[in-house]
């Protein structure tokens, strides 16, 4: 490996560590096709490379930890709404197929103070991308164990399509699979969905996900405030479509309001309570 | 029945950051790989923007998070190309969001021209 090379690699250190899993060896590839263009042969031409690599590597570095750090905070905040906000033709649209088993499912021992366990949403949300499965296995396994009832027993299932090993599936297949699996003793679906909160002195964009009714009670959650979706509330079309939000969005959005319990929100355009 | 989800309206990620738009400009005519961009990049631009990994590779994967570019079918490892690099291609959004950005910096000229801040080309 030559200096300019041995140099990149150092910077690559300074990325989240998805970003390198992602991109990596691209950039690696990046910087030896850099290296050898011929205007790059002189001693003043490498070290023009190396001065560009590393400012823009640096730069690059810096973007991306804090765009790591940003999605962090954002899930921190992240509601959950129910899949009757698709718009369309009543069908969610790529839904991630996310289905699990719990066995003697208990309530969990710990919530935070308002709609939704904390650690509920955020270990429900690090499932939808690499990086994040990847923190959450090892957060999960040698630091902070999950708390959801029997964690060993829920599975995460996606789609495989071409070279994309975690692709959305469709509703009707979710629904193929509630109606149909044997080997599960629950089946929910979760997909991320950014949504519009209106109807308020200023709109907000809020990080959240679409869920079926069992999402909380195959991961054992219950709200402190509040209820959680019935069944019919979340079918596709639903007549009476709800939101559950977390504590987060309750007291950055809310103020911690008390009365907040059958509010109706404005999201994506659609009345919530 | 698969559905979609529909995608967000062009108009939502306007004005293009220059790398942005710069690498769709790069990839209206087929796909290419990152150092290919960056290269067309630099030869559309006369030198005058040169793209590293840090800045490319932060764009590509924006881009593709946003639905603005996808893997290419061609995939990795092309025969005689380097296996580590992956091929990315424009999709119909991204197409949809260059053309508006495109009117957009067109109106932009047109303003400046109204505003004699910017010379009518001379006719050749």
């Amino acid at each position: 490996m030559r200096p300019i090379e041995r140099a990149f690699e150092l910077v690559l250190r300074l990325y989240p560590r998805a970003f390198r899993d992602e991109f990596g060896d691209e950039m690696r590839a990046f910087v030896e096709a850099r290296r050898a263009e011929p205007r790059h042969a002189t001693p003043w031409g490498a070290v023009r490379l190396w001065c560009h690599l590393v400012v823009d590597g640096v730069l690059g570095a810096i973007r991306e930890q804090a765009a790591a750090w940003s999605t962090t905070r954002a899930r921190a905040d992240a509601p959950v709404v129910s899949p009757a906000l698709l718009p369309g033709n009543g069908t969610p649209r790529g839904a991630h197929g996310h289905a699990g088993s719990g066995r003697a499912l208990r309530r969990p021992h710990a919530f935070a103070t308002s709609g939704l366990h904390d650690r509920v949403r955020r270990h429900a949300g690090v499932r939808h991308r690499r990086h994040r499965r990847h923190f959450g296995v090892v957060d999960a396994l040698l630091f902070r164990p999950l708390r959801y009832p029997s964690p060993h027993q829920i599975v995460v299932v996606t789609m495989t399509r071409g070279t994309s090993l975690d692709d959305p599936c469709s509703y009707p297949d979710f629904v193929d699979w509630r109606e149909q699996a044997r080997s599960f003793q629950s089946v929910a679906v979760i997909r991320n969905q950014s949504v519009n909160l209106t109807g308020r002195e200023s709109p907000e964009r809020l990080s959240g996900a679409f869920v079926s009714a069992s999402f909380f009670s195959l991961l054992g959650a219950d709200p402190l405030a509040g209820r959680l979706f019935a069944h019919d509330e979340t079918e596709i079309e639903t007549a009476r479509p709800v939101a559950v939000i977390s504590e987060g969005a309750w007291r950055r959005l809310f103020g911690a309001d008390a009365g907040i319990i059958g509010r109706t929100l404005v999201l994506n355009g659609t009345r919530c309570r | 029945m698969r559905t979609k989800e529909p995608p967000p309206p062009a108009s939502d990620f306007l004005p293009l950051t220059p790398a942005v738009l710069h690498i769709l400009l790069a990839l209206a005519d087929g796909d290419q790989h990152g150092y290919a961009i960056a290269q067309t990049v630099e030869e559309l631009t006369g030198g005058t923007v040169r793209m590293g990994p840090g800045t490319l590779y932060g764009s590509i994967g924006r881009m593709v998070a946003s639905g603005l570019l996808e893997e290419s079918s061609r995939g990795r490892g092309r025969v005689a190309e380097d296996e580590r690099r992956r091929f990315y291609r424009m999709t119909a959004l991204g197409r949809r969001v260059l053309e508006a950005e495109m009117e957009r910096l067109d109106r932009v000229v047109a303003l400046a021209r109204a505003k004699n801040v910017l010379r009518r080309p001379e006719p050749a």
